[in-house]
C-alpha cells in the first residue's frame, strides 16, 4: 500500500487534520470525529481511501501506519474477549 | 369461607382479572438517520437491533428504558457503522443488557471498540453470530420464549465465509435475522447489499416475512428486485431522518418495494413505527395514528388454500369477526379485530350469520 495517496482540495466544510472513514454514502464519507458523525464530499478524501481508513488531512493521504495500527489494536481487543457462539435462549 | 369458597376464590380473581392479548410487539424507535428497533415479547423478554447514530443516543436510550424494565435480555449489532451502534453506548449506560451479539465483522471505526470495551468491563455476555461449529448444518438461533425465535440467516459461518470486496464489506455482512411468533415474521437486514441479497438467493434461503424492515434504510442498491420477491413483505419499515443528505430512501427501491405489494411506513415521516404480532394478525401503528392498522390477517386454522393470500382466504371463509364478550361485529379487515382476544374471537362466514347474532359495528359499518 503506498503512502503517496493525494487528496482532492476543496474548499468547506472546514476538515480535521485526522479522521477515520466510518462509511461511504453515495458521493459522500461519513467521518468519525469526536465520537459525532461529520459528512464530506467523497472528493475530499484520497482516492484511495477506504472504510476504516485514518486519513491525514494536513498530508491529504490515507495514514497507512495509524490504520493498521488500529485495525491491529481492534483484533487485538477482540481476540481477548470471552466470546461465545452457537444457538442460544433468552 | 367453606372449603369450597378457599379453593374458588383463586379462580374467580383469575377469570376476573383481564387476560393480556399475547401480542409480540417491534417498536421502530425514531433515530433520524440510522436504525434501532426494540422487540417485546408477550412474555417481557427484551431484544435491541441497532442503536441509531451518537447524536440519537440520549433520547433513544430514554425511549427504550420507558419501554422496558430492567436490563435488555439481548443488544444486537447489526454491524459496526456509526448510524447503527452510535447511540448503544448511552442504552447500555442507562438500560443495560445481559447479552450482546454482533457478525464478528471487524471493521475500524473508533466508538466501537470503546463499545466493545465497555460491554466487557461490565460483564455482559459477548457472542458473535457464528453457526455452532458442532452443528454447522444449522442456523443460529435465538429463542425468546413464548414461541417467539430469531433466526439469523447472515452471517452464516463457518459454513459461508464473509462477503468481500463489495459496495460495502461491512454492510454486506450485516446480520440478518428473522424473527418469527405464531404464522407471522419481520425479517430485519440492517444494512445489507445486493450482494447479501444475491447470496441468499444462491442458497435457496427461505426468506418469506409479513414484514420486511427495508436494507440499509431504503438505499437505492439494496432490496432488489429478486430479493423482494423471495420475502414477499406485506408491510416495509425504513428507518431514516428527514432530508437526510444520502437521499434515502431511494425512488427506485420505494418503487420496487410498492411493485412487490408492500405498505410502506418510514420513521422520517412518521416517527416511532409500531409493529403488532399476534394470532389475529399482524397491524402497524406509528406515532401519528391513534389506530393500529391492520396489514395481516390471521391465518386461518386448517391453513388458508394454497396459492391464495391470507385477506383472500378470510375473505372467502370467514368475513366477519366478534368477541363473545361484545354485542357487535367487525368485518374481519377492520384494524379493531385484531385486539379481540384468541379465546374470545368468533368467526362468521356470512353478514346474515353475523347479523343474526350480533349487530354491526360503528367504526367499520360491516
Amino acid at each position: 500500500m503506498s503512502d503517496e495517496r493525494s487528496v482532492t482540495t476543496r474548499e468547506q466544510p472546514p476538515l480535521p487534520a485526522r479522521a477515520t472513514v466510518d462509511r461511504f454514502e453515495e458521493d459522500l464519507a461519513v467521518l468519525y470525529v469526536e465520537g459525532r458523525e461529520q459528512v464530506v464530499e467523497r472528493c475530499r478524501l484520497p482516492e484511495d481511501a477506504r472504510e476504516g481508513d485514518v486519513i491525514d488531512f494536513v498530508a491529504g493521504r490515507v495514514d497507512v501506519e495509524a490504520t493498521r495500527a488500529a485495525r491491529e489494536e481492534l483484533a487485538a481487543l477482540r481476540a481477548g474477549l470471552p466470546i461465545k457462539r452457537g444457538s442460544f435462549d433468552l | 369461607m367453606t372449603t369450597l369458597h378457599r379453593l374458588l376464590l383463586p379462580l374467580a380473581l383469575l377469570t376476573a382479572l383481564p387476560v393480556a392479548a399475547q401480542t409480540l410487539t417491534v417498536h421502530f424507535l425514531d433515530v433520524g438517520q440510522g436504525d434501532a428497533a426494540l422487540i417485546r415479547t408477550a412474555e417481557g423478554k427484551t431484544v435491541l437491533i441497532d442503536g441509531g447514530p451518537p447524536e440519537a443516543g440520549k433520547e433513544l436510550a430514554r425511549r427504550v428504558d420507558a419501554l422496558t424494565s430492567g436490563p435488555l435480555d439481548l443488544m444486537i449489532l447489526s454491524h459496526p457503522h456509526l448510524d447503527h451502534y452510535g447511540g448503544l453506548m448511552e442504552v447500555l449506560e442507562r438500560v443495560g443488557t445481559k447479552r450482546y451479539l454482533e457478525p464478528g465483522f471487524e471493521h475500524n471505526s473508533p466508538g466501537y471498540p470503546e463499545l466493545l470495551s465497555a460491554l466487557q468491563l461490565k460483564g455482559v455476555e459477548i457472542r458473535v453470530s457464528d453457526r455452532d461449529t458442532l452443528n454447522k448444518n444449522e442456523p443460529l438461533e435465538i429463542d425468546l420464549g413464548g414461541g417467539a425465535k430469531l433466526t439469523v440467516l447472515w452471517p452464516q459461518r463457518p459454513l459461508h465465509p464473509f462477503l468481500f470486496d463489495t459496495r460495502s464489506d461491512p454492510n454486506a455482512n450485516s446480520i440478518v435475522a428473522r424473527l418469527s411468533y405464531g404464522d407471522h415474521s419481520v425479517l430485519f437486514t440492517g444494512d445489507a447489499e445486493p450482494e447479501t441479497e444475491a447470496h441468499f438467493m444462491r442458497l435457496g434461503t427461505d426468506l418469506r416475512s409479513d414484514v420486511l424492515k427495508v436494507g440499509h434504510h431504503g438505499s437505492r442498491y439494496s432490496s432488489t428486485t429478486p430479493f423482494l420477491s423471495r420475502v414477499r413483505p406485506k408491510l416495509a419499515v425504513i428507518s431514516c431522518g428527514k432530508n437526510n443528505p444520502y437521499r434515502h430512501p431511494g425512488p427506485e427501491t420505494l418503487d420496487r418495494l410498492k411493485e412487490a405489494g408492500a405498505q410502506i411506513a418510514r420513521t422520517d415521516l412518521e416517527g416511532e413505527i409500531v409493529v403488532r404480532l399476534s394470532s389475529s394478525g399482524v397491524t402497524v401503528q406509528s406515532s401519528k395514528q391513534s389506530q393500529p392498522t391492520l396489514v395481516v390477517p390471521p391465518i386461518l386454522a386448517g391453513g388458508a388454500k394454497p396459492g391464495a393470500t391470507p385477506a383472500a382466504a378470510l375473505r372467502e371463509t370467514q368475513a366477519y369477526v366478534a368477541s363473545k364478550r361484545s354485542k357487535t361485529f367487525h368485518s374481519a379487515t377492520c384494524p379493531a379485530a385484531a385486539y379481540i382476544q384468541k379465546q374470545n374471537l368468533v368467526h362468521f362466514t356470512t353478514r346474515e350469520a353475523a347479523a343474526a347474532a350480533k349487530r354491526p359495528a360503528k367504526d367499520c359499518n360491516p
